[in-house]
């Protein structure tokens, strides 16, 4: 697999990079801050006899525990909690999984041979996972092993997949194991009876921890497993994660500030070997390409060697671009070539898994829906098409071909414009080098702390001090202050801190007892609804005339098309017939279809540690200094940018002005990563608005950011200098979040959460109508009859801490006053600046003024021309 | 030029910035939409709305009242959100009460339809259907195609106004078509529905205190 591996007479030939070789378990000096806690002593009857049974079914499938696995169970077996740090296709699933079946094999108690599942033994591991797609995957994984040790165990799922039947079934009786989302649980604890059903429960184990730990349904948990340590005080936590920054901390976020527990890391070789697909004639290669189609035959080629293979898009809309030009150029392989993602049909999802698993695919287009899973082992090869936004996320995506433990994963990445040519090659590096992204876990939402207190309202009710008591045990609220505390009561029960502001509402009331219950059955019905509505904008269920269930498509998308119109879904060409009640109908037809649905979310940023990585490789260019052949190929469209502007040093912060009829157009490479150019796109943005005294339009990618202005403006190194200062950050923060729409827009997510805003999904009861406004309806409501409310307040701390964090952007401020501000004037876009200016169509902008302010402006504008249109 | 005036049918009116309709031969000015109690539905159902957005609405409508005089108020539908909101009604009859001299007819609409007739008839008078003065349909619902000219509500509408950068903002508009005129809706706590262009429609936006018609 090493050197050049030209494939004759193709478009393209694959740079066979050196081999990165990484050893999974070598520890890097990223990650110096783990240190591993001395195996605890074993048991004295080691080996006791369920870890004897266990080891005895594993060589008779020809398996040896590896250490890494022993040592999880040692330390599970004594009581202990903690987090696995294991690549995907490590045998992890076991080494979590094991230490509560060598419990219960151990113990006394005979095992019944039974058939019916009540009588089953009761519930005892609750298994997380952020996927529901992965639930299934992973309840036939836990089935293997309990079917293995012959344990009378029953392993179920419940996610929002599941039926209402063996729900009901679920709430009499838990199986012994229960698979789940931290949306269902949480849906789990708002029943009044769950207490007793949840007590019996040893071990909760959250796989994928990593892809949780920096969201809100991982704070969602986090709470969840609080409870169930409420309930059951001697609970063992275990998690797994994959490779990241912070994995200590992350082991810490799980556990919660009142555990300890021990980080464990399975010592196994995992080689990872990237790979770029380079385009023949590059000068030709537009920079913000078209989804990359044209490398389609190329990729074609790589599908039709033998084997299957994954096919990793950034978004679903690109799936469904890449499944419809494979099956045009190779419409023999209907029935071979698969789609997944998440807006797809349960149903379509799991024939898709299934036939995966069996190796009857050639290949499948997805999404980061099957960035995770157990059991793929039958995948080949994976493409990646596009950026891959960061190291570790590239790592994970390579990790699902060579699934079995020891083999080596793979991953071709197809560009989609030749700068991630450049991001190809700096992941590599960062991969070979181990600088792997951390993630940072959240600070007390308020919006899911009000959502949990009705959730356990419901869930049989709460007094004031154990409750705050409970939630101190989290990560997330370890330092939840009394007056928030009270907020969150006020909210719930009053709806804010005054009486007036909101008469006839409540949520959760008083028993008389001293217990706060939901207020209503009716209320408690509602909320189960609101809640696992975390992500997702509103949508709509997608039938066929016949009655046939397609999936989920965003209510904005349909709202644009009207009764006639077709698209494209799931791979088919679409005709809508009507929209009812949350319900979109449709027919197919065979006619080629116009429109790809563009579902909202799923769009990475860049990490700033890849940022940084292409930024090294761009200044070695920059030096004539080419290492691989992807940087050796991209390097004409590097010399062009060079000539008709700069190409940026190290050290050096450029700065493009350009003038068109929309107006002056700065461009700032600051190579930072969207999230931090975001930030500096509204600080700037604020800033220039006040200079220029004009509407400012900030656009922002991984790389830099555009600011638009329609007033002519001359900005020389000094102005950008004090633009781009330190000083009076915090006041200009500020100032530039009240004057932006960010704290709005940071809203809409925030009031779905708290359940200002109803969920309008498919099965939503019809009642609901009367009580739909959007989230900005709210916003300014609050805005002007109640703004002190704190859930505005935390969208605006949620802008301040995650868009504009202020110590990262000090921190950027301070990177950037250390750099030579280069000022070129290029008489067209140039190559670097082409696709932040694209960009803009996508929306990715802020605007630096008030909602009111602007409308006000458009409005002056349009009296000023109609009077001069006047006759 | 602001408010703007319009010719309809042979009628002259007036497009008020504060969403309503004012039509001086006949003394008379009509709003519609306006959703009274929708915010105490929203907070009797567990959704915390803050209080104030009716007693705003209330407020606004004095406001058209003290500055054009009207001896009538025509409400084109949706006077009311739900069935809660008919306590919301107490408001309006003491509203009423400070305009003693004012008569209230409403054309009801569709979310009229949750509260008891007898409950509505006490603030105001209510219109059969199809009601036709100066030979105009006045109604709740717009029609697709108008055998005769007709004023409505019921859609919210709104139109989009086009920023500098090519980014758009939406805002309440008055639709004029050759045989109707569509009125956005008057309550606060509403949302809208953005219309489209079509041939001999005008549409006139009303934000920021300005009626402009928009092309």
């Amino acid at each position: 697999m090493s050197g050049i591996k030209g494939i004759p007479g193709r478009l393209y030939h694959l740079v066979g990079c050196a081999k990165v070789g990484v050893r999974a378990g070598k520890r890097m000096p990223t990650i110096t801050s783990m240190k591993r806690v001395e195996p605890v002593e074993p048991p004295a009857c080691f080996p006791d006899a369920g870890t004897t049974l266990l080891e005895r079914w594993l060589r008779s499938t020809g398996r040896v525990p590896f250490a890494f696995q022993r040592q999880t169970w040692t330390r599970y077996l004594a009581g202990g909690s903690g987090l696995v740090h294991a690549p995907t296709g490590s045998g992890k699933t076991l080494a979590v999984f094991g230490g509560p079946v060598i419990e219960r094999l151990s113990e006394d108690a005979p095992i019944k041979r039974t058939k019916t599942r009540n009588a089953t033994e009761p519930v005892r591991v609750l298994w997380i996972t952020p996927m529901r797609a992965l639930a299934t995957d992973t309840a036939k994984a836990l089935t293997a092993i309990v079917q293995g040790v012959g344990l009378n165990w029953s392993v179920e799922t419940r996610t929002s997949d599941t039926t209402a039947t063996t729900r009901q079934k679920q709430r009499g009786r838990l199986p012994t194991v229960l698979v789940t989302t931290p949306e269902s649980l949480s849906l789990l604890i708002s029943y009044p009876d769950s207490r007793e059903m949840l007590a019996g429960v040893r071990a909760a184990i959250v796989d994928e921890w990593h892809e949780l730990l920096s969201t809100k349904r991982g704070v969602q948990a986090e709470l969840g497993l609080a409870r169930l340590r409420t309930v059951n005080p001697s609970l063992r936590t275990w998690g797994l994660s994959a490779t990241l920054g912070n994995l200590r901390e992350a082991h810490d976020v799980l556990l919660g500030p009142r555990q300890t527990g021990e980080l464990i890391h399975a010592e196994l070789p995992k080689e990872t070997s990237v790979e770029s697909m380079i385009p023949e004639s590059i000068e030709r290669f537009a920079w913000a390409g078209h989804l990359g189609i044209k490398m389609l035959n190329p990729v074609i080629a790589e599908l039709e060697r033998p084997g299957s293979s994954l096919v990793f898009a950034n978004t679903r809309s690109q799936t469904e671009i890449w499944f419809r030009a494979i099956l045009d150029r190779r419409p023999e392989w209907l029935g071979q070539v698969a789609i997944h993602h998440g807006s797809l049909d349960r149903k379509l999802r799991q024939q898709v898994e299934q036939l995966l698993r069996e190796g009857k695919l050639r290949t499948v287009v997805c999404t980061s829906s099957l960035d995770l899973g157990v059991d793929f082992s039958s995948v080949d090869r994976v493409i990646q098409i596009g950026s891959p936004k960061g190291i570790a996320r590239l790592m994970q995506r390579a990790g699902r071909s060579g699934h079995r433990p020891g083999e080596a994963s793979r991953v071709i990445c197809v560009p989609t414009h030749a700068f991630e040519l450049v991001e190809f090659s700096a992941a590599r590096e960062g991969i070979a080098h181990r600088r792997v992204e951390s993630r940072r876990p959240l600070e007390k939402p308020l919006d899911l702390l009000v959502q949990h207190l009705v959730t356990i309202a419901a869930g049989g009710g709460f007094d004031d001090e154990a409750m705050k008591a409970e939630l101190r045990t989290t990560h997330a609220y370890r330092d939840l202050t009394d007056e928030e505390w009270t907020w969150a009561i006020d909210f719930v029960a009053r709806g804010g801190p005054t009486l007036t502001a909101y008469p006839q509402f409540s949520r959760v009331v008083h028993d008389g007892a001293g217990r706060w219950i939901v207020a209503s059955e009716r209320m408690a019905r509602m909320h189960r609804l609101s809640v696992g509505t975390i992500t997702g904008d509103g949508v709509v269920g997608l039938v066929t005339t016949g009655g046939k269930k397609l999936g989920t498509i965003e209510e904005s998308f349909i709202g644009k098309l009207h009764p006639g119109d077709t698209f494209v879904f799931a791979g088919r060409a679409v005709q809508l017939v009507n929209v009812r009640q949350m319900k979109a109908t449709v027919r197919q037809v065979s006619r080629r279809a116009g429109s790809v649905p563009q579902w909202a979310g799923g769009r990475f940023p860049m990490s700033t540690m890849l940022a940084d990585a292409v930024r090294r490789r761009l200044d070695e260019a920059r030096r004539g200094v080419f290492e691989d052949e992807e940087m050796r190929r991209v390097a004409p469209l590097l010399r062009l940018q060079a000539a008709w502007s700069a190409l940026p040093a190290h050290r050096e912060l450029l700065i493009e002005s350009h003038q068109t009829r929309e107006g002056h157009h700065y461009f700032l490479f600051g190579f930072l990563g969207r999230l931090v150019h975001e930030g500096l796109g509204a600080l700037v943005g604020y800033r220039l608005k006040r200079l220029a005294d004009a509407p400012v339009v900030a656009t922002y990618t991984d790389y830099g950011l555009e600011l638009l202005c329609p007033a002519p403006v001359t900005i020389d190194e000094p102005a950008w200098r004090s633009l781009l200062s330190t000083g009076r950050l915090v006041e200009d923060l500020l100032a530039c979040l009240n004057a932006g729409q960010l704290a709005r827009r940071q809203f809409r997510e925030i009031a779905r959460v708290a359940g200002l805003v109803l969920a309008t999904s498919p099965g939503a009861p019809r009642s609901n109508r009367q009580l739909q406004a959007s989230s900005e309806l709210f916003f300014d409501v609050f805005t002007d009859f109640d703004p002190g409310n704190l859930l505005l307040e935390q969208a605006r701390r949620e802008v301040l801490e995650r868009q504009l964090e202020i110590n990262r952007l000090k921190e950027a401020l301070l990177h950037l006053e250390n750099q030579s501000i280069v000022i070129t004037r290029p008489a067209r876009l140039t190559p670097m600046a082409f696709p932040i200016w694209a960009q803009r169509i996508g929306s990715q902008t802020i605007r630096v003024e008030e909602a009111n302010e602007r409308i006000e402006r458009m409005i002056a504008k349009l009296e000023k021309a109609a009077v001069a249109d006047a006759p | 030029m602001n408010p703007p005036s319009i010719q309809f049918h042979g009628q002259s009116f007036q497009l008020l910035p504060d969403r309503a309709l004012h039509w001086p031969a006949a003394r008379t000015l009509i709003i519609a939409d306006l959703h009274l109690g929708k915010a105490h539905t929203f907070r009797s159902r567990g959704l915390p709305v803050p209080a104030g957005t009716t007693e705003r609405d209330l407020a606004r409508l004095s406001a058209l009242i003290e500055a054009f005089r009207p001896e009538r108020l025509l409400v084109l539908g949706d006077l009311v959100h739900a069935r809660e909101a008919e306590s919301t009604l107490d408001l309006l009859c003491e509203w009423r009460a400070g305009w003693v001299a004012l008569e209230v007819a409403v054309a009801p609409g569709n979310h009229d339809r949750h509260v008891q007739a007898e409950s509505l008839s006490r603030a105001c008078r209510l219109l059969e259907s199809p009601y036709v003065e100066a030979g105009i349909e006045w109604s709740h619902h717009p029609q697709e195609k108008p055998a005769r000219p007709i004023v409505a509500g019921h859609v919210h509408p709104t139109v989009r106004l086009n920023d500098f950068d090519g980014s758009g903002v939406r805002v309440p508009c008055f639709v004029v078509d050759p045989n109707q005129i569509i009125l956005p809706s008057f309550g606060t706590f509403t949302g809208g529905c953005a219309m489209p262009r079509a041939e001999g429609r005008r549409l006139f936006a009303a934000a920021a205190g300005r009626v402009v018609e928009t092309r």
